[in-house]
């Protein structure tokens, strides 16, 4: 292994797993483009620049993933709300199953927990 | 004020220019949606001074890099990890790679009539051109010259010259080697070069 490829793995990954983040912030309610910027910034190390979410929400929506409603608000401009479809939730939960072996799988071998 | 305007109209109009590769559909929806996320962002703030707007503009990141992930093709998740943080334009196609080998091989090949400047440039240019892990260039370096231009020479003018005919046609040779031993080494270190160069080629392909 060549030094970096570390890293350079961890954006894939990070990049590759995003999208099911988008989908998994709407698992329980609709919402709007600012706050799923908003929500995804938070964490540290999820999205280094915020406009590239947008892109990521336009191909969810071509994808037929997810679907948007606008809705006036009482503070400012009306705002275009995001929601799942039948098919993202599908989308989400096939993944969150073989996300959830995959980290454990990892985990069991790289984490500190380890047992040798 | 005026400067905070300002400072949106320029980043809405590098947008705009950066994403004129973009299909008209995709364009204005792009355009459309980072200037709603302006916006609305400003008016949750409640607060429209210049020291906020640019962090709004600098959160939103590089207009290049959005359109780079609308155009589907994001910061190049592909790049090999050594080409990472170096220049864009730093890491060679396979197809750049492939005339770099040629190039130097070609230089190598030189070696019999300028043997050490042709290596020094070809190992300097080789070096230069790919962008490939440091032991890798060494093995390019020092097979290339030795396999191609060792085994170029005793296949090329080394056997020729190595035997000496009289008139009678009788042949004296006056290496050490006997010509078929010559041939072959020859032989061996040319095929044995092009087999660690188009392993290394391969390896360099891979990794992209």
């Amino acid at each position: 292994m060549v030094p970096g490829d570390a890293s350079n793995l961890l954006t894939q990954m990070r990049r590759g797993a995003l999208p099911y983040c988008v989908l998994a912030l709407l698992r329980d309610r609709e919402r709007y483009g600012v706050e799923i910027v908003g929500l995804l910034a938070r964490v540290d190390g999820m999205v280094t620049s915020e406009g590239t979410i947008y892109p990521l929400l336009s191909r969810l929506r071509r994808q037929g993933l997810v679907e948007t409603t606008w809705r006036e608000s009482a503070n400012g401009p009306p705002r275009r709300y995001h929601a799942l479809t039948e098919d993202g939730r599908r989308a989400l939960a096939a993944f969150a199953t073989e996300w959830t072996r995959f980290r454990d799988g990892v985990e069991h071998f790289v984490g500190k927990e380890a047992e040798t | 004020m005026s400067t905070a305007n300002e400072l949106i109209e320029d980043y809405i109009s590098r947008l705009e220019a950066a994403a004129r590769a973009l299909p008209a559909d995709r364009r204005e929806e792009l355009l459309n949606e980072i200037t709603e996320h302006i916006s609305v962002t400003l008016a949750e703030k409640q607060e429209r001074g210049e020291a906020t707007i640019r962090t709004i503009l600098e959160r939103l990141g590089d207009p290049d890099e959005i359109v780079r992930e609308a155009s589907g093709h994001p910061a190049r998740p592909t790049v090999p990890a050594g080409a990472a943080g170096r220049s864009k334009a730093g890491r060679l196609t396979g197809r750049k790679a492939a005339l770099a080998v040629l190039l130097a091989t070609l230089l190598a090949l030189t070696n019999v009539v300028f043997p050490l400047v042709a290596w020094a440039v070809g190992a300097v240019l080789a070096w230069a051109l790919l962008r490939w892990p440091a032991r890798h260039k060494l093995l390019a370096v020092v097979v290339w010259p030795l396999g191609f231009g060792l085994g170029g020479w005793f296949l090329g003018p080394g056997a020729s010259e190595s035997a000496t005919c009289d008139a009678g046609g009788r042949c004296t040779r006056d290496g050490a080697l006997p010509i078929e031993a010559q041939m072959g080494l020859g032989l061996a270190g040319v095929l044995l070069a092009t087999a660690i160069t188009i392993l290394l080629v391969h390896r360099d392909r891979r990794a992209a």
